[in-house]
Order: structure tokens, then C-alpha cells, then sequence
């Protein structure tokens, strides 16, 4: 796995290089755009982590270079210009995520794996938290190791919060989940399949927390 | 007080101070001038008579001569021919000169006052004063005697009257009807009309000013709503106010640019040390673990935070000129309550949302509007103890009411919490101090405001209230304005 970083600041493009190596990274740095455009012609990166301030130019012109290559790379923005206006225009210009500085070590390799991650998904079939393990081809679930059955509707719960993983899933979402695989929805019927998964979840010894926060939906944790 | 109003007020000071110092002047004249305040006295007293005399009455009658005897006298006579001449009326006629042919008419007395006059007067039209040769006479020593002719129905008779002394205060009567005629009465005319005059025209005069304070009031609240300062105008003005109109432009000029340059170097500030952060808290993070190390990390991270809410304070004016449309105050509540949950299951808190059920709108920005909420919504979590619950309760109105059960505030602290860097306790040390500064500010870019209420069991209530949507208009030309204005004024 290669990844670029294209930082002007030596010093923190070599701490970002330490780090992602850590994790199993093959690192280049580029401290200008021109360096950046004469890495991305050379190799053939999985990630780039792109400062948009860069002293001969914009980062911008680095992403748009990568994208014209037809390049598969994650482009991650890496910016201490942290408005919300230059975020979007970030996004909207083909970046894949956004982080501004600074940033914390868990933080950035964290971004660099859900950028893979989500790619991963589409083909991915094995949704994981904490014990709990979901195949959703098969849609065998096992926890702690054991494979257990659970009736579809709180599998259909479990699963819509499983693609979500520490995000908070809004009860008409969990509706539509359900309402996917059951045709009957009655008033209640998220409420009754939640504490139903609930109940299970903690039969079984899973190390995850259903909570629901009131107005808001339902997220899952794992517990520490 | 204004200028008109203070300007016919001391127009009308100085009338009066003027119309005393004229009374001043006539009772000065008057009084050391007994001769002229005689001589107007017994005119005075000549008119009295013949108006007795025209309505039928006998002036000897009149209080003045009975209650007066041997001061004021009197004598009333036709004149035709010296033999037939007849005296209508009189009192104390003994100072008066003789009018009746002594040898006809006289008896005695006839034969004694006439030695008191000189040999040879005789009736004259006029004033004069004399005094009687071996008489002793009180008050004054003097004789005033006037004499004049009147007109009574179609008939000229002649009156004479004369006076040893005042003790009936005539004079003063006198002295005010004279007042009265030459300075009250034009001054009664012309003050108020002057007055008027003034009144009517320095208000129309001060009418630019009034304007210029009214643009400046405007361009206060425009700033205060994060739009752009605009020039007064100064059109169909007096030379003197369109310099007053060209300075303060002037003076506007300067303060937008020194404004501007105050946002900037907050904004740069806050870029150019994110850099050197990023450096500090990875070199940290490459330290061995220790409890220390993670001290030092989680206080960089607060100390990112700080810059991010510093850099979004400078550009919080700029954000909402740039993007002004209409949002949904109860998506944007729930959007941050969403993104909350993962931090209040971290400190063990419950958020708990509800709102109506239709879309509240606001004209606005809403990454600014979310930004709002959000820093309520994290003070609340961080300020409150673990395992209690954060109500989040948007309103129509459109309000956002944001509840913890927290210690509250003390009434003392409720306004300084606003105020930046603020810290409710001052030895923890978490916390940015910039949050509610800002919540506040963006409150105001929006026309709306935010309040502590305080909960009589604890805790702590947050409303921040937004101006309704359709109430004002967006301003798509402000920018424009602006920089014309920028470009319009000269830079020094």
C-alpha cells in the first residue's frame, strides 16, 4: 500500500510519514504541487493526504490532476484552512474526506481507514462491531463466537445499525429497514424490535450497547 | 433636548430678561423724574375724570378725592366767555387757579387763594409745578398742576387737576400702563412669532442631521447584523453637513478596513498556528504512553479546538454574506443532536430531541445556525454531570431551548458567560471560552438573541431565538455595495 503525503511543513509531513508507516504504509512526501505532480506520474498511490496551501500554488490543482489520471487513490485534504466554504469546495472538487488541522495520531489513521473502508463495503460483505459479527450474505450472525439465530426484524435493526458503525440511525430510517424485509409496520414496531434486539443482544453476551436517545434514534456502541 | 426646541426657549429667556431690564429702565426714568411721572399722573387723572363725567358720574365722587382730601384736586368748567364761565365739577380746587371773574363770583375765600398765585396767571394749557408762596406743603413742596382741554359729547370743556405728593401709588399705575403700552405689548407680539420663526427654522435647517443620525443608527444595527457599513448620504445638504457626512464616511472607511484587518489577522492567526499544533500533537503522540503524554494530548486538542472556534468567530460575518438562504432550524437541531450522540455516550449522557412537526425557517446561514447549537449542546454535555439527560426542544418562534441538569449558573455570571473567553470555572481546565461568544454573535448576525433562564431545580436553560424567515428579505446587492464602498473612499 502506497500513500503520498503533499505537505509543505517538513516536519509534520515526516510525523505523518512515521505514523501512517506504522500502520503499514509505504510513504512519499511532496512539499510543493510540483513535487506532487511528478510523484503521482512516477506511482501509483492508495492514498493521498493533500495540504491545499502549498507555496507554488493550490493543493486543489494537485486533486485535479489525480482525478484526470482516471487514479484510483483516496485524496484525504489535510488543511488548516478549516472553514466549512473551502470543506465543500474540497468535496465537491473529488476529495474523499476532509480533516483540519490539527488532528490527533487515532484520528488521521482512523480517516485513512474509513476512506478504505467505505470503498471495501461494496464488496465487503462482513459487518463487524465489537463481538458481533454479521455476514450479510449469508446473514449469519455470530456473537463472541457463537452463531446465533434472530429473528428478521431485529436482524434487519442490527444490520442497518452495523452499516452505520458509531452513528445515530433516526427512527424513520430503522423503519425503512425493516419495512424492507417485513411489509406489515405497525405504530410501535421499531420501538418493540429494538428492545427484542436489545434483550438478545445481552443474552448473548455481545459487548455492544443499543441505546436510543429520545427524539434523535438509535446508535450502537461498543462497550469499553 | 433638540436644538429648536432649546434655541426658541432661550429665545424666550432672553425676551424676558430683556422686558425687566426694560421695566428697570422705566422705573429708573420715572423715579428720577418726578416732574414727567407727575405730569403723566395727573393725565391719568384727567382721563379718569372725564370718563366719570361721560358715564354720569361726579368725579368728586371718585375714591381718589374722598379718601384724599388736600392732596388730589380738581376743577371741570366749560369756557365759552370768562363771565360765563361754569364749573361742572371740583374738589380741593385750593392750589388751582382761580377761573371766575373774582368780583362776580368769589366771596372770601376767593380773596385768599388768590394770593397765592402770581399776579397775572391765568389759564394756560399745560403742566406745571410751583410752589405757593407761604404754604407749607407735605410730601412733595410742590404743586404739580395740569391743565387740559377734553371733548365731552360733542362739547370742549377744560379740566384742570393738580397733586401735592402720591400717597395713592397713582404714579405706579402709570409707570405700568406706560410699561405695558411700549414694552409688553409689541414684545407680546414679536417674541412669540420670532420664537416661532426660530423654532420652525432651525428645524428645517437640522433636518440633514436628523438624517445623518438616523443612517448611522442604521448602518449600527446593519453591523451588528454582520452586513457590510454603507456610506451616509450626503445629497441636498448644506455645505456644513455634507463635511459632517464626508467625515464620518471617512471615518467609516477606516473602521470597515481596521475591522477587516482585524478579522484577517484573527483568521491568519488562527491558520498559522493550526500548522504547528498538528506538529506538536503527533510529535506527542510518537512519546512512550503515560498518563502525562495523554494530559499533554488532550490539551493540544483543546487548544485546536480553540483556534477552530477563534478562525469560525473571525469568519462568521464573511460565512453569512456568502451564503444567506432560508434553513430549517428544526433539521439543523437534529443534525447536531445526531452528531452529538457519539460524544454524550462517551461522557455517559442522554440527549433528548423533539420539535414541532413542521420546518421552522430563518433566513440565514446554516453551517453558522448548526455551529449555534452545537456549542450549546457541548457545553451542556460538558458541564454536566454523567448520567443525566440534555433536552434539546426547538420551538415555534423559531427557538432552540437547550436544557442539562448541570449546575446551573449563578445569576451573577448569566451575562459574562457570553463574553469571550469566559470560563465558569476558572481552576477546570477544559473548556474554550469562545463557545457562547459566538452562539451569541451568530444569534445577532441573525437578528436573533440568546438567554439564560434560570430553572428554580438546577440545571441550566439555553434559548436561542432566530428572527423569523419570511420577516426580512435577503440583501443580495450588500457585497456589491460594499465594494463600491471599499473602492469609493480613499485609503490613508
Amino acid at each position: 500500500m502506497r500513500l503520498l503525503i503533499v505537505e509543505d511543513n517538513v516536519r509534520l509531513a515526516q510525523l505523518m510519514a512515521r505514523l501512517v508507516g506504522e500502520n503499514g504504509y509505504a510513504t512519499d512526501i511532496a512539499a510543493s504541487v510540483e513535487e506532487a505532480h511528478a510523484a503521482i506520474a512516477l506511482a501509483d498511490y492508495d492514498v493521498i493526504l493533500l495540504d491545499l496551501s502549498l507555496p507554488d500554488g493550490d493543493g486543489r490543482d494537485v486533486l485535479n490532476a489525480v482525478r484526470q489520471r482516471q487514479s484510483h487513490a483516496f485524496v484525504i485534504v489535510v488543511t488548516a484552512r478549516g472553514d466549512v466554504v473551502s470543506r465543500v469546495g474540497a468535496l465537491n472538487a473529488g476529495a474523499d474526506d476532509y480533516i483540519v488541522k490539527p488532528f490527533s495520531d487515532e484520528e488521521l489513521i482512523a480517516r485513512i481507514r474509513a476512506v478504505r473502508r467505505r470503498a471495501r463495503q461494496i464488496q465487503d460483505e462482513v459487518l463487524v462491531a465489537g463481538n458481533v459479527r454479521l455476514d450479510t450474505g449469508s446473514l449469519t450472525l455470530t456473537i463472541a463466537g457463537r452463531t446465533v439465530v434472530m429473528p428478521r426484524r431485529e436482524l434487519s435493526v442490527l444490520m442497518a445499525l452495523l452499516h452505520q458503525p458509531g452513528r445515530v440511525l433516526s427512527k424513520e430510517r430503522l423503519e425503512r429497514a425493516i419495512y424492507t424485509l417485513d411489509t406489515e409496520v405497525t405504530a410501535n414496531a421499531v420501538e418493540a424490535a429494538v428492545s427484542r434486539l436489545r434483550r438478545r443482544l445481552s443474552q448473548e453476551g455481545a459487548s455492544v450497547d443499543l441505546v436510543a436517545m429520545r427524539g434523535i434514534g438509535y446508535i450502537l456502541t461498543e462497550r469499553a | 433636548m433638540p436644538l429648536s426646541r432649546l434655541l426658541a426657549i432661550r429665545m424666550i429667556a432672553v425676551s424676558l430678561s430683556l422686558s425687566l431690564l426694560l421695566t428697570a429702565g422705566f422705573f429708573i426714568y420715572y423715579l428720577t423724574n418726578t416732574a414727567r411721572l407727575r405730569e403723566a399722573t395727573l393725565h391719568r387723572n384727567i382721563d379718569a375724570i372725564a370718563a366719570a363725567l361721560n358715564a354720569g358720574v361726579n368725579p368728586a365722587t371718585l375714591p381718589l378725592y374722598r379718601n384724599h382730601p388736600g392732596i388730589y384736586g380738581f376743577r371741570v368748567f366749560d369756557r365759552r366767555a370768562l363771565a360765563t364761565r361754569h364749573i361742572l365739577a371740583e374738589a380741593y380746587t385750593r392750589f388751582l387757579p382761580p377761573v371766575q371773574h373774582l368780583d362776580a363770583n368769589a366771596g372770601d375765600d376767593g380773596d385768599k387763594d388768590r394770593d397765592l398765585f402770581e399776579v397775572g396767571s391765568d389759564l394756560y394749557d399745560g403742566f406745571q409745578r410751583f410752589s405757593p408762596k407761604g404754604v407749607h406743603l407735605q410730601g412733595d413742596h410742590v404743586v404739580s398742576l395740569l391743565i387740559h382741554r377734553v371733548v365731552l359729547s360733542g362739547h370742549k370743556y377744560w379740566i384742570q387737576a393738580d397733586m401735592i405728593g402720591d400717597p395713592a401709588w397713582i404714579g405706579l399705575a402709570v409707570i405700568a400702563t406706560q410699561l405695558f403700552r411700549h414694552v409688553f405689548f409689541p414684545l407680546l407680539l414679536i417674541v412669540p412669532a420670532l420664537t416661532l420663526a426660530m423654532f420652525v427654522a432651525t428645524r428645517d435647517a437640522l433636518r440633514p442631521l436628523r438624517r445623518l443620525s438616523a443612517e448611522a443608527n442604521e448602518i449600527a444595527s446593519a453591523v451588528a447584523r454582520g452586513q457590510p457599513m454603507t456610506p451616509v448620504s450626503n445629497r441636498d445638504m448644506a455645505r456644513e453637513f455634507a463635511e459632517v457626512a464626508a467625515a464620518t464616511n471617512a471615518m467609516l472607511a477606516k473602521l470597515e478596513n481596521s475591522l477587516q484587518l482585524q478579522k484577517q489577522f484573527a483568521s491568519d492567526a488562527a491558520h498559522e498556528l493550526r500548522t504547528p499544533l498538528a506538529v506538536l500533537l503527533l510529535e506527542v503522540s510518537q512519546l512512550p504512553a503515560s498518563a502525562a503524554r495523554d494530559r499533554i494530548k488532550a490539551d493540544l486538542e483543546e487548544l485546536g479546538s480553540l483556534v477552530g472556534e477563534l478562525l469560525r468567530f473571525a469568519q462568521a460575518e464573511d460565512l453569512l454574506s456568502r451564503e444567506r438562504n432560508e434553513v430549517d432550524v428544526v433539521a439543523a437541531a437534529r443534525k447536531v443532536c445526531e452528531e452529538a450522540v457519539p460524544q454524550a455516550i462517551e461522557s455517559r449522557h442522554m440527549i433528548e430531541f423533539s420539535a414541532v412537526g413542521e420546518p421552522l425557517l430563518v433566513l440565514g446561514n446554516a453551517t453558522l445556525i448548526e455551529i449555534a447549537i452545537r456549542n450549546l449542546v457541548e457545553n451542556a454535555i460538558k458541564y454536566s454531570p454523567a448520567d443525566t439527560t440534555i433536552s434539546v426542544v426547538v420551538e415555534n418562534g423559531p427557538s432552540v431551548i437547550v436544557e442539562d441538569q448541570g449546575p446551573g449558573i449563578p445569576q451573577a455570571q448569566q451575562d459574562a458567560v457570553f463574553d469571550r473567553f469566559f470560563r465558569a470555572d476558572q481552576r477546570q481546565g477544559s473548556g474554550a471560552g469562545v463557545g457562547l461568544a459566538l452562539t451569541r454573535r451568530i444569534a445577532q448576525l441573525h437578528d436573533g438573541q440568546i438567554l439564560i433562564q434560570s430553572r428554580p431545580r438546577g440545571g441550566t436553560r439555553m434559548v436561542l431565538s432566530f428572527a423569523r424567515g419570511d420577516r426580512r428579505r435577503a440583501e443580495p446587492n450588500a457585497g456589491a455595495d460594499y465594494n463600491e464602498f471599499a473602492t469609493s473612499l480613499p485609503q490613508k
